[in-house]
């Protein structure tokens, strides 16, 4: 497991933040039970789970409902020295949020999308993976914004049991893994459920709309 | 002898404004530190290593660097991780990340 230890420059130590640690242990998870590949959309949806479940995990931590949460991965991780945006300080990514984690002079400004329209097909970070997993978090977070209380119980689940879905191959692309993602909906809930239109909305918010099945269908 | 080294990864992702490469020439370092350069460069056969280093067949959010070296005679790049094993690229990369200036 690769954390770092910063640069006390721009950069505290990378275990400052809880959700960094979730998302780190999450990647184990996610390499034992989907495998996903790391790079291109498969490799962003592998960054993506790590930052839901990261995200989840300081939640928890703190029995925060979807409405209290930050929805940030990352915060009190750059030093004072990095400018954050108007809606917060500088973190690493915004779930709520994309493209909206830093604006500073020296660091640029956060490339993350918040919607297919916006993707971008970089070779470099292994074709994005930390950079277009903005838009599979985002879905994440309209779907348990949607749901509201506690983002582990419903949201998180359904996710949950997308991640160890056997029919998840390692090279899903987001359109693969929103399918699955409602299919689960369906299983766990019902289809038409509050929970089943959560998750179809949001992904139809981050332009990754998903054919409706028929009612049991497959 | 001319040195660039670019960064790629880590958990925080690519930041735009730190995607700048180090760049080393021996024309302009110390002479101690160009020498030190050009034994480090001879200590790990560099121009002999292969393009690509074994990528790791696990983990994520790893660091992945490209040391580009131009000794006058002769243009190399090699690719790889954090992770690499072989110690004479890792003392090479560390010399390279001493000369890392503030953006």
């Amino acid at each position: 497991m690769i954390f770092g230890d910063g640069d006390n420059d721009l950069f505290n130590r990378f275990t400052i933040a809880i959700d960094v640690i979730g998302h780190e242990l999450t990647h184990g998870v996610t390499e034992y039970e989907a495998n996903l590949v790391y790079s291109g959309q498969s490799g962003a949806l592998n960054e993506s789970i790590s930052d839901v479940f990261g995200s989840m995990i300081k939640q928890y931590s703190l029995n925060q409902r979807v409405d209290q949460a930050d929805w940030l991965i990352g915060a009190g991780l750059f030093t004072a020295k990095v400018h954050g945006t108007e809606r917060h300080g500088p973190v690493l990514r915004d779930m709520a949020n994309p493209g909206q984690a830093y604006n500073d002079p020296l660091l640029g400004k956060d490339p993350q999308p918040y919607h297919m329209d916006h993707y971008d097909p970089t070779l470099e970070d292994n074709g994005g993976v930390h950079i277009n997993s903005g838009i599979p978090n985002r879905a994440f977070y309209l779907t348990a914004s949607t749901l509201g209380g506690y983002s582990w119980e419903r949201a998180g689940h359904i996710w949950y049991e997308t991640v160890c879905d056997p029919r998840l191959r390692p090279t899903a692309q987001f359109s693969d893994f929103a399918k699955l993602t409602l299919e689960n909906a369906e299983k766990l809930y019902r289809h038409g459920s509050p929970e089943w239109t959560a998750v179809l909305e949001a992904w139809d918010r981050v332009g990754v709309p998903v054919p409706v099945p028929a009612i049991g269908g497959r | 002898m001319h040195m660039q080294v670019k960064t790629e990864g880590g958990i925080a992702g690519p930041i735009p404004g730190l995607s700048k490469p180090i760049v080393l020439d021996s024309d302009t370092l110390p002479p101690q530190e160009a020498e030190e350069m050009r034994q480090l460069v001879t200590a790990a056969h560099f121009f002999e290593l292969p393009a690509q280093q074994p990528l790791p067949q696990r983990g994520a959010d790893y660091r992945s660097y490209t040391v580009t070296i131009d000794n006058g005679e002769r243009h190399h790049s090699v690719q790889f991780t954090e992770l690499v094993a072989d110690p004479h690229l890792r003392d090479l990369l560390a010399f390279a990340l001493k000369h890392k200036s503030s953006p």
